[in-house]
Protein backbone atom coordinates (compact mmCIF):
# COMPACT_ATOMS: atom_id res chain seq x y z
CA UNK A 1 0.00 0.00 0.00
CA UNK A 2 0.93 3.41 -0.90
CA UNK A 3 0.27 6.86 0.99
CA UNK A 4 -1.05 8.93 -1.89
CA UNK A 5 -4.77 7.04 -1.84
CA UNK A 6 -7.23 10.03 -2.24
CA UNK A 7 -9.47 11.04 0.45
CA UNK A 8 -13.19 11.41 0.69
CA UNK A 9 -14.23 14.74 2.23
CA UNK A 10 -17.91 16.08 3.21
CA UNK A 11 -18.10 18.80 0.60
CA UNK A 12 -21.55 21.23 0.51
CA UNK A 13 -23.51 20.54 -2.41
CA UNK A 14 -24.07 24.21 -3.48
CA UNK A 15 -20.42 24.95 -3.79
CA UNK A 16 -20.00 22.31 -6.72
CA UNK A 17 -20.12 23.66 -10.17
CA UNK A 18 -21.86 21.10 -12.97
CA UNK A 19 -19.54 22.06 -15.96
CA UNK A 20 -20.93 19.48 -18.29
CA UNK A 21 -24.54 18.77 -17.20
CA UNK A 22 -27.00 16.56 -19.23
CA UNK A 23 -30.44 16.08 -18.95
CA UNK A 24 -32.16 12.29 -17.40
CA UNK A 25 -34.74 9.87 -17.82
CA UNK A 26 -37.16 11.17 -15.10
CA UNK A 27 -38.17 7.36 -13.98
CA UNK A 28 -33.97 6.32 -13.62
CA UNK A 29 -33.65 9.51 -11.79
CA UNK A 30 -36.54 8.97 -9.25
CA UNK A 31 -35.09 5.26 -8.62
CA UNK A 32 -31.91 5.96 -7.85
CA UNK A 33 -33.44 8.90 -5.42
CA UNK A 34 -35.47 6.21 -3.50
CA UNK A 35 -32.53 3.95 -3.27
CA UNK A 36 -30.22 6.43 -2.19
CA UNK A 37 -32.62 7.58 0.98
CA UNK A 38 -33.33 3.41 1.37
CA UNK A 39 -29.83 1.93 1.00
CA UNK A 40 -27.33 5.16 1.64
CA UNK A 41 -24.83 6.20 -1.10
CA UNK A 42 -22.75 3.52 -2.76
CA UNK A 43 -20.06 5.33 -3.87
CA UNK A 44 -18.62 9.09 -3.60
CA UNK A 45 -18.87 11.45 -6.23
CA UNK A 46 -15.39 12.80 -7.55
CA UNK A 47 -14.97 16.31 -7.68
CA UNK A 48 -11.92 18.71 -8.61
CA UNK A 49 -10.55 21.35 -6.48
CA UNK A 50 -7.70 24.07 -8.05
CA UNK A 51 -5.47 25.24 -5.29
CA UNK A 52 -6.65 28.27 -3.39
CA UNK A 53 -10.07 28.07 -4.68
CA UNK A 54 -12.92 27.39 -2.66
CA UNK A 55 -15.37 25.97 -5.46
CA UNK A 56 -15.22 22.43 -6.95
CA UNK A 57 -15.83 21.27 -10.40
CA UNK A 58 -17.70 17.72 -10.54
CA UNK A 59 -16.18 15.01 -12.18
CA UNK A 60 -18.24 12.27 -11.83
CA UNK A 61 -22.09 11.60 -10.04
CA UNK A 62 -23.91 14.52 -11.60
CA UNK A 63 -27.23 12.21 -10.68
CA UNK A 64 -25.25 11.32 -7.06
CA UNK A 65 -25.41 14.91 -6.37
CA UNK A 66 -28.53 15.59 -7.61
CA UNK A 67 -30.25 13.07 -5.70
CA UNK A 68 -28.89 14.42 -2.65
CA UNK A 69 -30.09 17.53 -3.12
CA UNK A 70 -33.59 16.23 -4.27
CA UNK A 71 -32.77 14.71 -0.68
CA UNK A 72 -32.22 17.88 0.82
CA UNK A 73 -28.74 16.92 2.00
CA UNK A 74 -26.31 19.73 2.86
CA UNK A 75 -22.98 17.95 2.04
CA UNK A 76 -21.92 15.14 -0.20
CA UNK A 77 -19.40 12.25 -0.04
CA UNK A 78 -16.78 13.17 -2.43
CA UNK A 79 -13.36 12.62 -3.65
CA UNK A 80 -11.35 15.14 -3.96
CA UNK A 81 -8.48 15.57 -7.14
CA UNK A 82 -6.67 18.20 -8.32
CA UNK A 83 -6.96 18.36 -12.46
CA UNK A 84 -7.56 21.50 -14.62
CA UNK A 85 -11.11 22.35 -15.82
CA UNK A 86 -10.31 20.92 -19.74
CA UNK A 87 -9.79 17.70 -17.87
CA UNK A 88 -12.44 17.75 -16.25
CA UNK A 89 -14.30 17.46 -19.10
CA UNK A 90 -12.60 14.66 -20.51
CA UNK A 91 -12.78 12.55 -17.28
CA UNK A 92 -16.41 13.21 -17.07
CA UNK A 93 -17.24 12.33 -20.90
CA UNK A 94 -14.96 8.81 -20.42
CA UNK A 95 -16.73 8.01 -17.58
CA UNK A 96 -20.00 8.30 -19.17
CA UNK A 97 -18.77 6.97 -22.54
CA UNK A 98 -16.41 4.40 -21.77
CA UNK A 99 -19.29 2.58 -19.89
CA UNK A 100 -20.48 -0.66 -20.73
CA UNK A 101 -24.20 -1.21 -20.83
CA UNK A 102 -25.32 -4.18 -18.74
CA UNK A 103 -27.76 -6.62 -20.65
CA UNK A 104 -30.91 -7.04 -18.47
CA UNK A 105 -29.68 -10.68 -17.57
CA UNK A 106 -26.48 -9.98 -16.66
CA UNK A 107 -27.53 -7.34 -14.23
CA UNK A 108 -30.11 -9.61 -12.49
CA UNK A 109 -28.01 -12.52 -12.18
CA UNK A 110 -26.32 -10.26 -9.67
CA UNK A 111 -29.59 -10.89 -7.60
CA UNK A 112 -29.24 -14.80 -8.51
CA UNK A 113 -25.44 -14.84 -7.04
CA UNK A 114 -26.82 -13.67 -3.87
CA UNK A 115 -29.16 -16.28 -3.71
CA UNK A 116 -26.24 -18.61 -4.71
CA UNK A 117 -24.21 -17.01 -1.79
CA UNK A 118 -27.28 -18.75 0.15
CA UNK A 119 -28.98 -15.12 1.53
CA UNK A 120 -32.82 -15.81 1.52
CA UNK A 121 -35.10 -14.01 -0.36
CA UNK A 122 -36.02 -11.25 2.31
CA UNK A 123 -32.50 -11.00 3.13
CA UNK A 124 -31.69 -10.30 -0.80
CA UNK A 125 -34.62 -7.88 -1.13
CA UNK A 126 -33.26 -5.77 2.04
CA UNK A 127 -29.84 -5.71 0.04
CA UNK A 128 -31.43 -4.26 -2.92
CA UNK A 129 -34.04 -2.52 -2.18
CA UNK A 130 -36.81 -4.25 -3.83
CA UNK A 131 -39.91 -5.66 -2.62
CA UNK A 132 -39.37 -9.66 -1.81
CA UNK A 133 -42.33 -10.36 -4.19
CA UNK A 134 -39.56 -8.69 -6.21
CA UNK A 135 -36.68 -10.86 -5.77
CA UNK A 136 -38.79 -14.04 -5.52
CA UNK A 137 -39.92 -13.20 -9.45
CA UNK A 138 -36.89 -12.53 -10.51
CA UNK A 139 -35.11 -15.31 -9.23
CA UNK A 140 -38.19 -17.80 -10.48
CA UNK A 141 -37.37 -16.02 -13.89
CA UNK A 142 -33.75 -16.51 -14.05
CA UNK A 143 -33.99 -20.22 -12.81
CA UNK A 144 -36.19 -20.64 -15.75
CA UNK A 145 -34.08 -18.95 -18.71
CA UNK A 146 -37.07 -16.45 -19.05
CA UNK A 147 -34.92 -14.31 -20.65
CA UNK A 148 -37.33 -12.02 -22.80
CA UNK A 149 -39.08 -11.35 -19.68
CA UNK A 150 -36.69 -10.91 -17.34
CA UNK A 151 -35.71 -7.44 -20.03
CA UNK A 152 -39.00 -6.76 -19.85
CA UNK A 153 -39.48 -6.46 -16.08
CA UNK A 154 -36.32 -4.54 -15.89
CA UNK A 155 -37.21 -2.42 -18.62
CA UNK A 156 -40.70 -1.28 -16.24
CA UNK A 157 -42.37 -2.84 -19.39
CA UNK A 158 -44.07 -5.81 -17.52
CA UNK A 159 -44.66 -5.73 -13.49
CA UNK A 160 -42.84 -8.36 -11.70
CA UNK A 161 -45.85 -9.97 -10.51
CA UNK A 162 -47.45 -10.52 -14.24
CA UNK A 163 -44.18 -11.76 -15.61
CA UNK A 164 -44.34 -14.49 -13.13
CA UNK A 165 -47.78 -15.22 -14.45
CA UNK A 166 -46.79 -15.23 -18.15
CA UNK A 167 -44.05 -17.51 -17.29
CA UNK A 168 -46.26 -20.04 -15.27
CA UNK A 169 -49.30 -19.94 -17.30
CA UNK A 170 -50.13 -22.31 -20.03
CA UNK A 171 -50.37 -20.52 -23.78
CA UNK A 172 -54.00 -20.18 -23.31
CA UNK A 173 -54.37 -18.94 -20.20
CA UNK A 174 -52.19 -16.22 -20.59
CA UNK A 175 -54.88 -13.72 -22.19
CA UNK A 176 -56.80 -14.57 -19.65
CA UNK A 177 -54.22 -13.41 -16.94
CA UNK A 178 -53.49 -10.28 -18.52
CA UNK A 179 -57.11 -9.55 -19.25
CA UNK A 180 -57.71 -10.52 -15.24
CA UNK A 181 -54.79 -8.03 -14.48
CA UNK A 182 -56.53 -5.18 -16.67
CA UNK A 183 -59.76 -5.48 -15.14
CA UNK A 184 -57.77 -5.20 -11.38
CA UNK A 185 -56.76 -2.18 -13.01
CA UNK A 186 -53.00 -3.55 -12.37
CA UNK A 187 -52.16 -2.43 -15.68
CA UNK A 188 -53.15 -0.15 -18.67
CA UNK A 189 -54.52 -0.99 -21.92
CA UNK A 190 -50.77 0.31 -23.92
CA UNK A 191 -49.27 -1.86 -21.43
CA UNK A 192 -51.23 -4.46 -22.95
CA UNK A 193 -50.24 -4.16 -26.33
CA UNK A 194 -46.53 -3.83 -24.88
CA UNK A 195 -46.58 -6.97 -22.85
CA UNK A 196 -48.50 -9.06 -25.74
CA UNK A 197 -45.87 -8.17 -28.07
CA UNK A 198 -43.38 -9.65 -25.91
CA UNK A 199 -45.57 -12.81 -25.52
CA UNK A 200 -45.61 -13.52 -29.30
CA UNK A 201 -41.76 -12.91 -29.41
CA UNK A 202 -41.00 -15.46 -26.72
CA UNK A 203 -43.58 -17.48 -27.97
CA UNK A 204 -42.12 -17.09 -31.84
CA UNK A 205 -38.25 -17.89 -31.11
CA UNK A 206 -38.12 -19.07 -27.73
CA UNK A 207 -37.37 -18.01 -24.06
CA UNK A 208 -33.69 -16.12 -24.66
CA UNK A 209 -32.68 -13.13 -26.32
CA UNK A 210 -30.53 -12.82 -29.57
CA UNK A 211 -27.21 -11.53 -28.92
CA UNK A 212 -26.95 -8.04 -28.78
CA UNK A 213 -23.77 -7.50 -31.43
CA UNK A 214 -25.48 -9.42 -33.97
CA UNK A 215 -27.98 -6.73 -34.89
CA UNK A 216 -25.33 -4.00 -34.09
CA UNK A 217 -23.21 -5.64 -37.13
CA UNK A 218 -26.45 -5.92 -39.60
CA UNK A 219 -26.93 -2.55 -39.11
CA UNK A 220 -23.36 -1.10 -40.30
CA UNK A 221 -24.27 -2.89 -43.84
CA UNK A 222 -24.54 -1.22 -46.68
CA UNK A 223 -28.15 -0.86 -47.80
CA UNK A 224 -29.00 -3.59 -50.57
CA UNK A 225 -32.63 -3.14 -52.04
CA UNK A 226 -33.28 -6.30 -50.96
CA UNK A 227 -32.95 -5.95 -47.07
CA UNK A 228 -34.89 -2.64 -47.43
CA UNK A 229 -37.82 -3.92 -49.23
CA UNK A 230 -37.39 -6.93 -46.36
CA UNK A 231 -37.04 -4.03 -43.37
CA UNK A 232 -40.30 -2.02 -45.19
CA UNK A 233 -42.30 -5.31 -45.83
CA UNK A 234 -41.78 -6.51 -42.37
CA UNK A 235 -42.80 -3.01 -40.67
CA UNK A 236 -46.17 -2.70 -43.47
CA UNK A 237 -46.57 -6.55 -41.97
CA UNK A 238 -46.54 -5.38 -38.55
CA UNK A 239 -48.80 -2.28 -39.57
CA UNK A 240 -51.29 -3.92 -41.46
CA UNK A 241 -51.52 -6.94 -38.56
CA UNK A 242 -52.59 -4.61 -36.06
CA UNK A 243 -55.05 -3.40 -38.42
CA UNK A 244 -56.68 -6.18 -38.76
CA UNK A 245 -57.02 -7.25 -35.68
CA UNK A 246 -57.64 -3.96 -34.34
CA UNK A 247 -60.43 -3.41 -36.82
CA UNK A 248 -62.20 -6.51 -36.30
CA UNK A 249 -61.78 -6.22 -32.33
CA UNK A 250 -63.50 -2.90 -32.58
CA UNK A 251 -66.59 -4.20 -34.33
CA UNK A 252 -67.31 -7.67 -32.23
CA UNK A 253 -67.04 -5.18 -29.52
CA UNK A 254 -69.44 -2.86 -30.99
CA UNK A 255 -71.77 -5.61 -31.55
CA UNK A 256 -71.37 -6.71 -27.96
CA UNK A 257 -71.89 -3.01 -26.67
CA UNK A 258 -75.23 -2.34 -28.99
CA UNK A 259 -76.85 -6.21 -27.95
CA UNK A 260 -76.18 -5.69 -24.22
CA UNK A 261 -77.64 -2.33 -24.42
CA UNK A 262 -80.37 -3.39 -26.02
CA UNK A 263 -81.48 -6.39 -23.81
CA UNK A 264 -80.60 -4.28 -20.40
CA UNK A 265 -83.44 -2.45 -21.69
CA UNK A 266 -85.62 -5.22 -21.47
CA UNK A 267 -87.11 -5.60 -18.05
CA UNK A 268 -87.64 -9.60 -18.36
CA UNK A 269 -84.02 -9.79 -19.33
CA UNK A 270 -82.62 -7.58 -16.27
CA UNK A 271 -84.98 -9.57 -14.05
CA UNK A 272 -83.47 -12.94 -15.39
CA UNK A 273 -79.68 -11.36 -14.99
CA UNK A 274 -80.97 -10.81 -11.03
CA UNK A 275 -81.97 -13.70 -10.16
CA UNK A 276 -78.71 -15.39 -11.48
CA UNK A 277 -76.90 -13.01 -9.57
CA UNK A 278 -75.18 -11.34 -13.01
CA UNK A 279 -76.53 -8.15 -12.43
CA UNK A 280 -73.46 -6.44 -12.22
CA UNK A 281 -71.29 -6.47 -15.70
CA UNK A 282 -67.85 -6.04 -15.42
CA UNK A 283 -66.48 -2.63 -15.48
CA UNK A 284 -64.68 -2.41 -18.45
CA UNK A 285 -67.44 -3.50 -20.31
CA UNK A 286 -70.18 -1.44 -18.47
CA UNK A 287 -68.66 1.60 -19.82
CA UNK A 288 -68.60 0.62 -23.23
CA UNK A 289 -72.11 -0.42 -23.04
CA UNK A 290 -73.41 2.75 -21.30
CA UNK A 291 -71.02 5.18 -23.86
CA UNK A 292 -69.12 6.42 -21.23
CA UNK A 293 -65.62 5.59 -23.42
CA UNK A 294 -66.27 7.48 -26.80
CA UNK A 295 -64.65 6.09 -29.80
CA UNK A 296 -62.28 7.68 -31.28
CA UNK B 1 -34.41 18.92 9.59
CA UNK B 2 -33.61 16.27 7.37
CA UNK B 3 -32.36 12.85 7.72
CA UNK B 4 -28.89 12.25 7.30
CA UNK B 5 -28.42 9.82 3.86
CA UNK B 6 -26.37 6.56 5.02
CA UNK B 7 -22.69 6.41 3.80
CA UNK B 8 -22.53 2.44 3.02
CA UNK B 9 -18.90 2.58 2.50
CA UNK B 10 -15.82 3.01 4.61
CA UNK B 11 -14.76 7.01 3.66
CA UNK B 12 -11.34 5.69 3.66
CA UNK B 13 -9.77 4.62 0.52
CA UNK B 14 -7.41 1.91 -0.15
CA UNK B 15 -5.04 1.41 -2.51
CA UNK B 16 -5.30 -2.66 -3.48
CA UNK B 17 -3.11 -4.70 -5.61
CA UNK B 18 -5.22 -5.69 -8.48
CA UNK B 19 -4.45 -9.73 -7.43
CA UNK B 20 -5.87 -9.67 -4.21
CA UNK B 21 -9.73 -8.33 -5.75
CA UNK B 22 -11.79 -11.19 -6.48
CA UNK B 23 -14.11 -10.72 -9.17
CA UNK B 24 -17.32 -11.62 -8.46
CA UNK B 25 -18.92 -12.39 -11.97
CA UNK B 26 -17.41 -14.07 -15.13
CA UNK B 27 -17.31 -11.26 -18.05
CA UNK B 28 -19.04 -12.50 -20.83
CA UNK B 29 -16.59 -13.87 -23.23
CA UNK B 30 -18.67 -11.98 -26.11
CA UNK B 31 -17.60 -8.86 -24.06
CA UNK B 32 -14.61 -8.34 -24.98
CA UNK B 33 -15.26 -8.18 -28.29
CA UNK B 34 -17.47 -5.02 -27.95
CA UNK B 35 -16.20 -1.62 -28.48
CA UNK B 36 -17.03 -0.78 -25.57
CA UNK B 37 -14.89 -3.17 -23.72
CA UNK B 38 -11.99 -1.77 -25.81
CA UNK B 39 -12.74 2.20 -25.37
CA UNK B 40 -12.83 1.06 -21.21
CA UNK B 41 -9.18 -0.53 -21.68
CA UNK B 42 -8.07 2.21 -23.91
CA UNK B 43 -9.47 4.86 -21.60
CA UNK B 44 -7.75 2.92 -18.46
CA UNK B 45 -4.17 3.08 -20.07
CA UNK B 46 -4.62 7.27 -21.11
CA UNK B 47 -6.46 8.60 -18.16
CA UNK B 48 -5.89 5.46 -15.46
CA UNK B 49 -9.00 4.79 -13.14
CA UNK B 50 -11.37 7.93 -12.29
CA UNK B 51 -13.84 6.41 -9.92
CA UNK B 52 -12.66 3.88 -7.69
CA UNK B 53 -12.97 0.02 -8.09
CA UNK B 54 -15.89 -0.99 -5.06
CA UNK B 55 -15.07 -3.94 -2.94
CA UNK B 56 -16.10 -5.78 -0.17
CA UNK B 57 -14.34 -7.03 2.52
CA UNK B 58 -14.58 -10.70 3.20
CA UNK B 59 -14.09 -12.97 6.33
CA UNK B 60 -10.67 -14.67 4.96
CA UNK B 61 -9.16 -11.05 4.80
CA UNK B 62 -9.95 -10.94 0.50
CA UNK B 63 -11.68 -8.18 -0.96
CA UNK B 64 -14.42 -8.97 -3.14
CA UNK B 65 -15.09 -6.94 -6.50
CA UNK B 66 -18.41 -5.39 -6.68
CA UNK B 67 -18.18 -2.43 -9.26
CA UNK B 68 -15.59 -2.45 -11.89
CA UNK B 69 -14.86 -5.82 -13.78
CA UNK B 70 -14.14 -4.63 -16.76
CA UNK B 71 -11.63 -2.07 -15.17
CA UNK B 72 -9.95 -4.19 -12.96
CA UNK B 73 -9.56 -6.31 -16.10
CA UNK B 74 -7.92 -3.37 -17.62
CA UNK B 75 -5.51 -2.89 -14.46
CA UNK B 76 -4.49 -6.65 -14.73
CA UNK B 77 -3.64 -6.46 -18.84
CA UNK B 78 -1.69 -3.25 -17.86
CA UNK B 79 0.19 -4.89 -15.45
CA UNK B 80 -0.45 -2.30 -13.22
CA UNK B 81 0.71 -2.66 -9.33
CA UNK B 82 -2.25 -1.03 -7.66
CA UNK B 83 -5.82 0.15 -8.07
CA UNK B 84 -7.90 2.63 -5.72
CA UNK B 85 -10.94 0.76 -4.01
CA UNK B 86 -13.99 1.89 -1.69
CA UNK B 87 -14.46 -0.77 0.80
CA UNK B 88 -18.97 -1.27 0.81
CA UNK B 89 -20.51 -1.91 3.86
CA UNK B 90 -22.83 -4.46 1.75
CA UNK B 91 -21.85 -7.48 -0.46
CA UNK B 92 -24.41 -6.40 -3.20
CA UNK B 93 -23.11 -5.82 -6.75
CA UNK B 94 -26.40 -5.19 -8.30
CA UNK B 95 -27.13 -2.11 -7.23
CA UNK B 96 -24.17 -0.36 -8.89
CA UNK B 97 -25.35 -1.29 -11.93
CA UNK B 98 -29.07 -0.83 -11.86
CA UNK B 99 -28.93 2.42 -11.21
CA UNK B 100 -26.97 4.06 -14.16
CA UNK B 101 -29.07 6.51 -15.88
CA UNK B 102 -27.84 5.78 -19.57
CA UNK B 103 -26.44 8.97 -21.48
CA UNK B 104 -28.55 9.26 -24.61
CA UNK B 105 -26.76 9.97 -28.01
CA UNK B 106 -28.61 13.84 -28.11
CA UNK B 107 -26.87 13.83 -24.65
CA UNK B 108 -23.84 12.87 -25.50
CA UNK B 109 -24.10 15.36 -28.58
CA UNK B 110 -24.09 18.40 -25.99
CA UNK B 111 -22.00 17.04 -23.89
CA UNK B 112 -19.27 16.62 -26.35
CA UNK B 113 -20.06 19.79 -28.34
CA UNK B 114 -20.07 21.70 -24.90
CA UNK B 115 -16.20 20.31 -24.50
CA UNK B 116 -15.33 21.32 -27.69
CA UNK B 117 -16.57 24.99 -27.02
CA UNK B 118 -14.64 25.45 -23.49
CA UNK B 119 -11.52 24.67 -25.70
CA UNK B 120 -10.59 20.74 -25.52
CA UNK B 121 -8.86 19.98 -28.14
CA UNK B 122 -10.78 17.35 -30.72
CA UNK B 123 -7.59 15.24 -30.51
CA UNK B 124 -7.21 14.68 -26.60
CA UNK B 125 -11.24 13.86 -26.42
CA UNK B 126 -10.37 11.19 -29.69
CA UNK B 127 -7.73 9.61 -27.62
CA UNK B 128 -9.12 9.45 -24.31
CA UNK B 129 -12.44 7.95 -25.78
CA UNK B 130 -10.29 5.81 -28.41
CA UNK B 131 -12.34 6.64 -31.19
CA UNK B 132 -11.19 8.64 -34.65
CA UNK B 133 -10.93 12.35 -34.85
CA UNK B 134 -13.93 11.87 -37.25
CA UNK B 135 -16.05 10.37 -34.90
CA UNK B 136 -15.84 13.51 -32.63
CA UNK B 137 -16.93 15.51 -35.95
CA UNK B 138 -19.70 13.40 -36.55
CA UNK B 139 -20.82 13.62 -33.26
CA UNK B 140 -20.29 17.04 -32.78
CA UNK B 141 -22.65 17.62 -36.07
CA UNK B 142 -25.00 15.31 -35.51
CA UNK B 143 -28.45 17.47 -35.03
CA UNK B 144 -27.39 19.06 -37.68
CA UNK B 145 -29.89 19.94 -40.25
CA UNK B 146 -32.43 17.79 -37.62
CA UNK B 147 -36.09 20.00 -36.68
CA UNK B 148 -36.12 21.13 -32.91
CA UNK B 149 -39.48 19.24 -32.41
CA UNK B 150 -37.52 15.97 -33.27
CA UNK B 151 -34.80 17.20 -31.18
CA UNK B 152 -37.55 17.36 -28.43
CA UNK B 153 -39.12 14.34 -29.09
CA UNK B 154 -35.98 11.80 -29.33
CA UNK B 155 -33.99 13.57 -26.54
CA UNK B 156 -33.83 10.52 -24.16
CA UNK B 157 -33.87 7.84 -26.68
CA UNK B 158 -31.52 5.63 -27.93
CA UNK B 159 -31.90 6.95 -31.39
CA UNK B 160 -28.36 6.56 -32.95
CA UNK B 161 -26.00 8.66 -35.19
CA UNK B 162 -27.34 6.94 -38.00
CA UNK B 163 -31.32 8.10 -37.13
CA UNK B 164 -29.90 11.40 -37.17
CA UNK B 165 -28.16 10.51 -40.76
CA UNK B 166 -31.37 9.33 -42.10
CA UNK B 167 -33.93 12.12 -40.63
CA UNK B 168 -31.57 14.60 -42.04
CA UNK B 169 -31.86 13.69 -45.46
CA UNK B 170 -35.93 15.03 -45.03
CA UNK B 171 -38.30 17.19 -45.14
CA UNK B 172 -38.90 19.02 -41.16
CA UNK B 173 -42.28 17.51 -41.73
CA UNK B 174 -41.93 13.95 -42.39
CA UNK B 175 -38.74 14.00 -40.10
CA UNK B 176 -41.51 14.69 -36.78
CA UNK B 177 -43.57 12.19 -38.59
CA UNK B 178 -40.84 9.49 -38.61
CA UNK B 179 -39.51 10.10 -35.31
CA UNK B 180 -43.53 9.54 -33.85
CA UNK B 181 -43.52 6.46 -35.75
CA UNK B 182 -40.27 5.34 -34.12
CA UNK B 183 -41.27 6.43 -30.59
CA UNK B 184 -44.69 4.66 -31.17
CA UNK B 185 -43.29 1.59 -32.23
CA UNK B 186 -40.26 2.01 -29.80
CA UNK B 187 -37.58 1.57 -32.26
CA UNK B 188 -35.09 2.83 -32.78
CA UNK B 189 -33.06 0.96 -35.22
CA UNK B 190 -31.04 2.08 -38.15
CA UNK B 191 -33.03 -0.62 -40.40
CA UNK B 192 -35.96 1.21 -39.44
CA UNK B 193 -35.10 4.51 -39.97
CA UNK B 194 -33.88 3.07 -43.01
CA UNK B 195 -36.87 1.37 -43.97
CA UNK B 196 -39.05 5.02 -43.62
CA UNK B 197 -36.64 6.90 -45.62
CA UNK B 198 -37.07 4.90 -48.12
CA UNK B 199 -40.52 4.70 -48.48
CA UNK B 200 -40.97 8.71 -47.60
CA UNK B 201 -42.35 10.56 -50.81
CA UNK B 202 -39.87 12.23 -53.07
CA UNK B 203 -41.80 15.75 -51.81
CA UNK B 204 -40.43 15.05 -48.21
CA UNK B 205 -36.97 14.70 -49.41
CA UNK B 206 -34.30 17.18 -49.51
CA UNK B 207 -33.08 15.23 -52.36
CA UNK B 208 -34.64 12.83 -53.94
CA UNK B 209 -32.96 11.59 -56.90
CA UNK B 210 -30.06 10.89 -54.37
CA UNK B 211 -31.77 8.61 -52.55
CA UNK B 212 -33.15 6.58 -55.31
CA UNK B 213 -29.89 6.09 -57.34
CA UNK B 214 -28.69 4.65 -53.67
CA UNK B 215 -31.14 2.42 -52.67
CA UNK B 216 -31.27 0.90 -56.04
CA UNK B 217 -34.96 0.61 -56.07
CA UNK B 218 -37.01 1.55 -59.49
CA UNK B 219 -39.49 4.64 -59.70
CA UNK B 220 -42.60 2.19 -59.68
CA UNK B 221 -40.93 0.40 -56.90
CA UNK B 222 -40.43 2.95 -55.03
CA UNK B 223 -43.99 4.57 -55.82
CA UNK B 224 -45.71 0.89 -54.91
CA UNK B 225 -43.66 1.13 -51.71
CA UNK B 226 -44.83 4.78 -50.85
CA UNK B 227 -48.31 4.03 -51.60
CA UNK B 228 -49.46 1.16 -49.35
CA UNK B 229 -47.23 2.76 -46.46
CA UNK B 230 -49.10 5.52 -46.26
CA UNK B 231 -52.40 4.05 -45.99
CA UNK B 232 -51.66 1.50 -43.68
CA UNK B 233 -49.75 3.85 -41.45
CA UNK B 234 -52.46 6.16 -41.34
CA UNK B 235 -54.86 3.22 -40.08
CA UNK B 236 -52.38 2.09 -38.29
CA UNK B 237 -52.07 5.47 -35.89
CA UNK B 238 -55.74 5.76 -35.51
CA UNK B 239 -56.03 2.04 -34.36
CA UNK B 240 -53.11 1.71 -32.64
CA UNK B 241 -54.36 3.81 -29.24
CA UNK B 242 -57.76 2.13 -29.00
CA UNK B 243 -56.22 -1.40 -29.68
CA UNK B 244 -54.64 -2.49 -26.50
CA UNK B 245 -58.21 -1.62 -24.76
CA UNK B 246 -60.56 -2.77 -27.09
CA UNK B 247 -58.82 -6.26 -27.10
CA UNK B 248 -58.94 -6.84 -23.26
CA UNK B 249 -62.49 -5.06 -23.13
CA UNK B 250 -63.29 -7.66 -25.51
CA UNK B 251 -61.94 -10.98 -23.77
CA UNK B 252 -63.80 -9.44 -20.44
CA UNK B 253 -66.93 -9.31 -22.43
CA UNK B 254 -66.28 -12.77 -24.08
CA UNK B 255 -65.83 -14.12 -20.15
CA UNK B 256 -69.29 -12.78 -19.11
CA UNK B 257 -71.07 -13.74 -22.05
CA UNK B 258 -69.87 -17.09 -21.69
CA UNK B 259 -71.37 -17.06 -18.01
CA UNK B 260 -74.50 -15.93 -19.32
CA UNK B 261 -74.89 -18.66 -21.64
CA UNK B 262 -74.24 -21.15 -18.97
CA UNK B 263 -77.31 -20.30 -17.55
CA UNK B 264 -80.07 -22.66 -19.18
CA UNK B 265 -82.47 -19.92 -18.36
CA UNK B 266 -81.00 -16.79 -19.57
CA UNK B 267 -79.90 -19.20 -22.82
CA UNK B 268 -83.49 -19.92 -23.40
CA UNK B 269 -84.51 -16.30 -23.10
CA UNK B 270 -82.11 -15.52 -26.31
CA UNK B 271 -83.24 -18.44 -27.95
CA UNK B 272 -86.80 -17.29 -27.74
CA UNK B 273 -86.23 -13.63 -28.51
CA UNK B 274 -83.16 -12.96 -29.63
CA UNK B 275 -81.28 -15.55 -31.62
CA UNK B 276 -79.76 -13.26 -33.88
CA UNK B 277 -77.64 -12.45 -30.80
CA UNK B 278 -77.55 -15.48 -29.08
CA UNK B 279 -75.23 -16.86 -32.54
CA UNK B 280 -73.40 -13.90 -32.36
CA UNK B 281 -72.27 -14.24 -29.03
CA UNK B 282 -71.48 -17.96 -29.39
CA UNK B 283 -68.79 -16.78 -32.58
CA UNK B 284 -67.40 -13.99 -29.94
CA UNK B 285 -67.02 -15.99 -27.31
CA UNK B 286 -65.50 -19.20 -29.74
CA UNK B 287 -63.38 -16.38 -31.68
CA UNK B 288 -62.12 -14.91 -28.43
CA UNK B 289 -60.58 -18.08 -27.60
CA UNK B 290 -59.59 -18.15 -30.81
CA UNK B 291 -57.56 -15.58 -30.58
CA UNK B 292 -56.14 -16.75 -27.52
CA UNK B 293 -55.03 -19.82 -29.69
CA UNK B 294 -53.50 -17.85 -32.55
CA UNK B 295 -51.48 -14.91 -30.03
CA UNK B 296 -49.75 -17.66 -28.43
CA UNK B 297 -49.46 -19.87 -31.78
CA UNK B 298 -48.87 -16.56 -34.02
Amino acid sequence: MTTDAPEVRMVPVDAINVLNPRARNKRVFQELVNSIEHLGLKKPITVSQRPGRARYDLVCGQGRLEAFIALGQPEIPAIVIDVPEEDCYVMSLVENLARRQHRPLELMRAIGALRERGYSHQEIAAKVDFSVEYVYAICYLLENGEEKLISAVDRGVIPHSIAMEIARAKDGEVQQALALAYEEKSIRGNQVLAIRQIIERRNNSGKGLRERGSRSRSGGRLVTSESLIRAYQKETERQKLLVKRATLARSRLSFVSTALRRLLADDHFVALLRAEGLQTLPRPLAERVNGRVQWS
Amino acid sequence: MNDDIKVAFDRRILMLSPYEILPSKILPPEVKERIKYKRIISSVAQIGLIEPLVVARQENGKYLLLDGHVRLDALLTQGATEAKCIVADDDESFTYNKRVNRLAPIQEHYMIVRALERGVAREKLALALDVDVRVIEQRRHMLRGIAPEVIELLKDKAASQITFQKLRKMKPIRQLEVAELMVSANNFTGSYVKALLATSKASDLHRPDQLKRATGLSTEQMARLEREMTSVTEDYKELEASYGDDMLVLVVAAGFLERLLSRPEIEKFLFDRHPEFLDNFRSIIVAASLDHQSAAAA
